[in-house]
């Protein structure tokens, strides 16, 4: 039933049109009442009076009128927020105390939430792919293209020096020429390397013994 | 309990606008007020502008219509008139309180 919702909000939107609209339609009731009066043998100042007095209270018919039509719960909602607000700033303390209260709430709650996220949860997600990914690993040609680098990172972890793989341009490509083939891992100059960006980024996510079982096929 | 020159009993007045209004055809509020008392006679007193809350409830609901015309009088009034939706619902509201009616009548009627 859409019909009355929309005639209700047409409504609720044309409030002082609507609020006109009754006002001449009691003066017109009156007026008729009164002419009725009159016709009956009253003089025009009791018929004035006894009409009145058959219609009600005027101010009363306004308000049911305006209750009944559109959403009357709209106008109460405005005037609680205003008086919530006007309550809120008479009373400062207590709406300093609710204010950091609130504050500090949400916020410890999002900064563990953050927290517990990454590092409790996206793990558990990577290691789910990985093991996803451990029969696609352990073909033949997964093993023949992974074994060069298995060899490197095994040299990695034995000698604590990284080579630039032949001719990638390690060789005179970086500024130390051949001297820039061999990197300590350590050595903050890491950064500047030609291999440099890469193992930044990719070498402690890495870990160098689980991927070199996963290639042994263990 | 309504009695005797009491109020208009608590959910009728809706039913009375929408019967009136399919008996008498369109009215402007002063002659559907006027209708209402001549019929219930003495039994009612109603206070006349009551039924401008009621009639604005019914036009939401879509079972009258609303439109401006001019009176015997040649004032500019508000006609209502029954919308098809009133008419239905009048006949459904008809059947319920004639059952009603049947129920009570049946329960006075006890002799003990």
């Amino acid at each position: 039933m859409l019909g009355p919702w929309v005639r209700r909000l047409r409504m609720a939107f044309r409030h002082s049109r609507l609020d006109a609209e009754l006002d001449e339609e009691i003066r017109t009731h009156l007026a008729m009442a009164t002419e009725e009066y009159v016709r009956q043998g009253m003089t025009l100042e009791d018929a004035r009076r006894a009409a009145l007095r058959s219609f009600g209270s005027e101010e009363l018919v306004r308000e049911r009128h305006r209750e009944a039509r559109g959403f009357p719960w709209l106008g109460g909602l405005v005037r609680d927020v205003r008086l919530a607000a006007r309550i809120l700033l008479k009373e400062r303390g207590f709406t300093l105390t609710a204010l950091v209260t609130l504050t500090m709430g949400i916020g410890a709650n999002a900064a563990i939430v953050s927290v517990v996220d990454a590092v409790l949860l996206r793990p558990l997600v990577a290691a789910g792919v990985a093991f996803a990914l451990l029969p696609l690993l352990r073909t033949r040609s997964a093993r023949r293209f992974f074994r060069p680098f298995a060899r490197r990172s095994k040299r990695v972890a034995r000698t604590g020096t990284i080579e630039a793989p032949r001719g990638s341009g390690g060789r005179g490509g970086g500024p130390g020429g051949r001297a820039a083939d061999r990197v300590r891992i350590d050595d903050p100059e890491l950064r500047g390397a030609p291999l440099g960006g890469a193992l930044d980024s990719e070498l402690p996510l890495i870990d160098v013994r689980s991927m070199q079982d996963v290639i042994a096929g263990s | 309990m309504s009695k005797l020159h009491g109020d208009v009993p608590y959910g009728t007045l809706d039913l009375m606008i929408l019967k009136t209004l399919q008996v008498s055809g369109p009215l402007h509020g002063f002659g559907l007020a006027r209708e209402i008392e001549r019929v219930s006679e003495d039994l009612i007193r109603l206070n006349q502008g009551s039924i401008y809350p009621a009639l604005v409830r019914l036009q939401q609901r879509g079972l009258i219509t609303a439109s401006w015309g001019a009176s015997e009088s040649n004032r500019r009034a508000k006609f209502y008139a029954l919308a098809p939706a009133g008419r239905q619902q009048l006949g459904a509201e008809t059947e319920s309180w004639r059952r009603t009616a049947l129920i009570v009548e049946r329960f006075l009627a006890l002799e003990g």
